[in-house]
């Protein structure tokens, strides 16, 4: 009769260890599962991506084309009164001062309201900063998407009169030569921060 | 008055009438009225001014008129957490005794709706404010810089020419 609880006893402590082992299978697979792949891990950003919109500057931009070129992406609207406007007479001031420091970063100003905001009007609105920004337009679903990558929002309020202004995000997006999102520009502090990001963000990436 | 006090009482009087042009509505003192000009085929324009109350009696501040403008409407604008919030005013703005009220960038804004044409740096375009008390009180808005961030200021990034003397500091060379 002794005999009676060894077969049980053994057949807990093969329960445990099995436990054990799927704990320690399970341990070694989370950490492989996290392990970077090969020596660098890829340049995934969660914010920005391509787009292919309609230029001020005529004919179609794809960003593809800008790889190898780091650059800046602001959103609005040309019926914005108030931060569009000023925001982009500042941005193409920095720029062309940023150029005279030997330095050569441009800036596309997507809008948020493409039904209204024609390449033609772009065109015309455009010409009154620094040629050194572009403006970029194109159907409502490329906006869109757009948008949706930036994690840019933009809602839709209604004015009195029937007509209709926009809420929108006013970062001024950096991104990389590889495409990156590489944070925003800070325009509040002044242009001497502003100048030192864009040095930092044009020698980002030229080693590797 | 002395023949030598003449010339400087012309140069007073001349010197006043391009000043800034303070208007006064019974108790409501109205700073200079100001915008920004606007590029090419902007439909829009934000006017700004400061309105004092020197009364005993609260005041509003409704609309008013624009003359390069269709309407005229009261808007506010916020940012909260990098996005600009926009809101008309219905209500318009309340001044209350002894309170200035600022309608500036950032903030309560006069939104000059469906431009007739553009406004260009330099330019004084008659306008009117109107008060819920005071009534309609005719002001001339003085246009600024595309960049202008204050009334008068030569802000940067504007492509006149005979705006070096900005009023920016704090560039690195």
């Amino acid at each position: 009769m002794p005999t009676e609880p060894r077969p049980a006893s053994k057949r807990a402590g093969l329960a445990v260890v099995g436990l054990f082992a799927l704990a320690l299978a399970g341990m070694v697979g989370t950490t492989v599962a996290l392990l970077p792949r090969g020596g660098r891990p890829p340049a995934v950003s969660v914010v920005g991506g391509p787009f292919r919109l309609e230029s001020s500057k005529g004919g179609v931009l794809d960003s593809a084309s800008l790889r190898g070129r780091p650059y800046l992406v602001f959103f609005g609207f040309t019926q914005c009164p108030n931060v569009c406007p000023t925001t982009l007479a500042d941005l193409g001031s920095l720029l062309d001062e940023f150029a005279r420091q030997g330095g050569d970063v441009r800036a596309y100003y997507i809008t948020l309201d493409p039904e209204r905001d024609t390449p033609a009007l772009m065109r015309e609105y455009m010409a009154a900063f620094s040629d050194r920004l572009t403006g970029l337009t194109g159907t409502p679903e490329a906006i869109a998407a757009v948008a949706r990558a930036y994690r840019a929002t933009a809602r839709r309020v209604p004015l009195p009169g029937g007509d209709y202004t926009l809420e929108h995000t006013l970062m001024v997006y950096m991104i990389d030569r590889d495409g990156g999102f590489a944070g925003p520009l800070d325009l509040d502090a002044g242009h001497g921060l502003a100048l030192k990001q864009l040095h930092r963000l044009a020698a980002a990436g030229r080693d590797s | 008055m002395t023949p030598r006090t003449l010339p400087a009482l012309v140069l007073t009087l001349v010197l006043g009438a391009a000043g800034p042009a303070l208007a006064q509505a019974g108790a409501l003192k109205v700073g200079q009225p100001w915008s920004r000009a606007t590029p090419g085929g902007a439909r829009v324009a934000a006017g700004y001014v400061t309105v004092t109350n020197t009364g005993a009696a609260p005041d509003r501040l409704t609309g008013g008129s624009f003359e390069r403008a269709g309407r005229v409407e009261l808007h506010t604008m916020s940012t909260e957490g990098g996005v600009m919030r926009m809101a008309p005013l219905p209500n318009g703005v309340e001044v209350k005794p002894g309170e200035t009220v600022t309608l500036s960038p950032g903030g309560n804004h006069l939104m000059f709706m469906d431009l007739t044409a553009p406004l260009k740096q330099g330019e004084a375009v008659k306008g009117t404010l109107t008060f819920e008390k005071a009534g309609t009180v005719p002001v001339e808005f003085a246009v600024g810089a595309i960049a202008a961030k204050a009334p008068g200021e030569k802000a940067p990034g504007d492509k006149t020419p005979s705006d070096k003397a900005g009023g920016h500091s704090g560039h690195a060379h």
